[in-house]
């Protein structure tokens, strides 16, 4: 330790403005660091709140609430720096450190004045002489600081400016977190799909066995990601869709031939039809509310199912004889059904936002009305035009069709065991198609089998002409007025007698008066 | 001033606080209590300042004085101020003498010619024989004739005022209250003091001080502690502290506190600053150390500085003093914290 008091009191300069500038500094990074927490918690955040809720946060939206967050944090951080670089200028103070110096040796401003009277930053002019007492104040000053060791006496203390930061960061926290909230809403079918599509991957994830799988659900989780995010383009999210999808059957098939032969039997009450599995040896077949189906693979397994009461017996392959494969878990029946749905809602999403013929030009002054299209009964992908109206070019699924032909391998059973209700989701989901028809007035049409459809969309006719002959009716029996009136003016009335009393004009009515 | 002190800083510092101590040891023989009063007339002496002292009649002001410039070796004059006294009964005058046939004018020194000079009653001479003092104790000289004569140092006035029979007084004006270092008030003395004044004053035995110094090198040597109190250092933060205290009791300035702004017209001259860092330094020595601290300024405001405030009709009418504005500046006002402050 040094002896000398200018290089004490130096040293404690040194000291005390690191120190000022790491309390101004935490100020500002305690905001910093609730921004940066709130930006990498964001999505585990969304998870546990709104997205319970049923509220969801587009994944564009997502990125740029996150990135704002950074940049709040990058600005508080800033800002700290900046704040801590002045308050080390400020606080790098020769005369400023021997007054700290003084109060901590209780030297009752010797310190200060041997630091006035020997500031390196400041000397006195050469012609200046020091007071013949300037000896017994260096002697009283060396002998004060003596035992002065400025590491220990100026310690550094991040609890206050940590608590007195707690302000600004609840701040920051209520702000961006209102922000955040601000931006969710319900979300869209296929924003839906996407939160789904997530839970299985990380379900899937969670108890993956191989690397196959976790590779699987990173591609599932990024799927999701993507197709939640209206900038990125349909296309490219179908192609992704295809390729995950792909990439599962191939895991399912793959899995299927190493685990030997199988037979599966299932009874499930898939909606009535029979399928024949495209990617596997087997096939299967329902009828009825409680239709069986057979698979023929190269395993032999067992499933059976009761429909209707949700339970599922056969969720990893029914009664299996032990030669399971992951391809015919619940999670990855799951994941297909998702992949199918999503498929199905891009390209809805696609066909909305392409133009129709006859959708009405806002900006024409004649826009031609829309018509329904020629043939009510018309399936998607009969016309020639792709473009008409009701030419979605896929076909319209049949009853009992596609039911069941992509379930796996010995999967003649819906998993979940509830029976589908009607739905037509199970292995792959009817693209949309044009399903609005509308009869003129009058029109009888055949009859429609409105049983599988996700809605209906009425359209009530204005201005029906009136096909009947109507006759004028007199209403004799209608209510009449019995007093005479008329509208006639009053007579005026002659009142001679003089006022009971009398009153000022008020002075702003006077010039009124004449 | 004379040839430079043969000893050390350490021994000049130590014979300082010795001769203030037996100084206040042996007037406090013969006055009872007002120690604080002691104290400020000894801090004035050896700042090289001067006096006044308010209080009624009867409390030793006299007496004190008196005591003070025997223990300290120096002369003492006293001059009662009355209406009727002239310039000249107090400077002195040319006296028309005779001497080996020839006459001449001779000049009669008058009281001020004296170390220590007790003007009481100061307020009851006119305005015309006040002002004659005016030159004495700031230049230390007096002009008589187109003859300048100086006074002996160390030179010290300490008046008295009566603050009660105000009537046919003249109340000295600013200029003159702003020469005093210290304006001191006595109070009457408490029940304990008032006994032992009468054992003193009344019985048989009588109370002799002990000088310090030999009457004829005691002015050399109170000179040298003078210089020795000039020598005490300052250092800048306790330097802005008085400025700010200056400032702050300004009317109008931005320092200034809405106290002062409301009750005073005028604030201290340049002259209470200079009392308060010449208070300081003697304060500073009495303590043992050679430089001066926040606490030795504050000891010396309210004597430095309650005279030097003028107060406006409003401070009167509420009676609000001096003394109740300074209390409440110096707690008001902050000690510097680093020398950017």
């Amino acid at each position: 330790m040094a002896s000398n008091p200018v290089e004490l009191i130096s040293l404690a300069r040194k000291r005390i403005a690191r120190i000022a500038a790491i309390r101004a500094s935490i100020y500002f990074l305690a905001p910093a660091l609730t921004a940066m927490v709130l930006a990498a918690a964001l999505p585990a955040i969304g998870r546990m709140t709104w997205e319970r809720m049923g509220y969801f946060l587009p994944t564009n939206l997502t990125i740029d609430a996150r990135l704002t967050m950074l940049a709040a944090a990058g600005f508080a951080i800033l800002v700290g720096a900046y704040r801590g670089w002045r308050a080390y200028a400020a606080s790098d103070d020769f005369i400023g450190a021997a007054i700290q110096v003084d109060e901590k040796t209780h030297a009752n401003e010797q310190v200060v004045t041997l630091a006035t009277l020997s500031n390196p930053d400041a000397p006195p002019p050469s012609d200046a002489s020091r007071s013949p007492l300037f000896p017994v104040l260096w002697r009283n000053v060396t002998a004060a600081l003596n035992s002065f060791n400025p590491e220990k006496e100026f310690a550094v203390e991040v609890a206050e400016p940590i608590r007195k930061s707690s302000l600004p960061s609840a701040a920051i926290a209520i702000a961006l977190g209102l922000a955040t909230l601000a931006l969710i809403r319900p979300p869209l079918p296929i924003e839906n799909t996407a939160m789904q599509l997530r839970k299985l991957a990380d379900r899937i994830e969670a108890s993956a066995k191989s690397p196959e799988d976790k590779q699987i659900a990173r591609k599932v989780k990024k799927v999701a990601a993507n197709l939640a995010n209206p900038n990125i383009p349909p296309e490219e999210k179908k192609k992704e869709l295809d390729q995950v999808l792909a990439q599962v059957e191939k895991k399912e098939a793959s899995a299927g031939d190493q685990s030997g032969a199988s037979t599966g039997t299932s009874k499930g009450s898939a909606g009535a039809g029979s399928s024949a599995s495209s990617n596997a040896s087997g096939g299967s077949e329902g009828k009825g509310e409680s239709g069986q189906s057979q698979g023929q693979g190269k395993g032999s397994g067992k499933g059976e199912g009761s429909g209707g009461t949700g339970s599922a017996q056969n969720k990893s392959g029914g009664k299996k004889n032990g030669q399971n494969n992951n391809g015919g878990t619940a999670d990855s029946i799951d994941l297909k059904n998702q992949l199918a749905k999503a498929q199905a809602q891009v390209q809805t999403d696609d066909l909305t936002a392409s133009p129709a013929p006859n959708k009405p030009d806002p900006n024409a002054k004649t826009a031609q009305a829309p018509r329904p299209g020629n043939n009510p009964n018309q399936q998607g992908g009969s016309s020639k035009n792709p473009n008409e109206k009701g030419s979605a070019p896929v076909p319209v699924p049949q009853a009992g069709n596609n039911a069941g032909n992509k379930m796996p391998n010995g999967q003649g059973k819906q998993p979940n065991g509830g029976g589908t209700g009607g739905d037509t989701h199970l292995g792959e989901f009817p693209t949309a198609a044009n399903y609005e028809r509308f009869l003129k007035p009058g029109e009888k049409g055949i009859g429609l089998n409105i049983n599988d459809a996700r809605y209906v969309v009425f359209k009530i006719p204005s201005g029906a002409p009136s096909e009947g002959e109507g006759k004028t009716v007199i209403d004799t029996e209608r209510p009449k007025a019995t007093t005479a009136y008329t509208n006639a003016p009053l007579a005026p009335t002659a009142d001679t007698a003089p006022p009971d009393e009398r009153q000022l004009v008020p002075p702003r009515y006077r010039d009124l008066i004449h | 001033m004379g040839a430079a002190p043969k000893q050390s800083p350490d021994q000049r510092v130590a014979e300082f606080q010795q001769v203030f101590a037996r100084a206040e040891e042996e007037v406090g023989k013969v006055i009872v209590g007002h120690r604080d009063v002691v104290r400020k007339l000894l801090t004035a002496l050896f700042a090289g300042g001067h006096i006044l002292i308010e209080g009624v009649p009867g409390l030793g002001k006299t007496l004190m004085v008196k005591t003070a410039s025997d223990v300290l070796g120096l002369s003492f004059k006293r001059i009662q101020f009355t209406p009727d006294l002239m310039p000249a009964d107090i400077i002195g005058t040319q006296v028309l003498t005779e001497a080996n046939g020839h006459r001449e004018f001779v000049f009669k020194p008058g009281p001020i010619f004296a170390h220590m000079v007790l003007g009481d009653e100061i307020n009851r001479a006119t305005p015309k024989t006040q002002s004659a003092v005016l030159e004495a104790m700031e230049e230390r000289q007096v002009t008589v004739f187109g003859e300048t004569y100086r006074l002996d140092p160390p030179y010290i006035v300490l008046a008295t005022q009566n603050p009660i029979e105000l009537e046919g007084t003249y109340p000295l004006p600013e200029a003159q209250m702003d020469r005093f270092l210290f304006k001191v008030v006595i109070g009457s003395p408490k029940p304990d003091e008032l006994r032992e004044i009468m054992h003193r004053t009344t019985g048989a035995q009588t109370y002799k001080v002990q000088p310090n110094f030999d009457p004829i090198d005691a002015p050399i040597k109170i000179e040298e502690l003078k210089q020795l109190a000039r020598e005490v250092m300052v250092s800048e933060p306790v330097e802005r502290y008085i400025i700010s205290i200056i400032t702050a009791c300004t009317p109008g300035s931005p320092g200034a506190t809405p106290e002062i702004t409301q009750y005073l017209r005028f604030g201290p001259s340049p002259r209470g600053a200079q009392a308060l860092i010449l208070a300081g330094k003697v304060n500073a020595l009495l303590a043992g150390r050679v430089s001066v601290s926040y606490e030795d300024i504050d000891d010396a405001v309210i004597p430095a500085l309650r005279h030097r405030l003028l107060r406006n009709f409003q401070a009167e009418a509420e009676n609000v003093s001096t003394e109740q504005l300074l209390e409440q500046v110096t707690k008001k006002i902050k000690r510097p914290a680093t020398s950017r402050s």
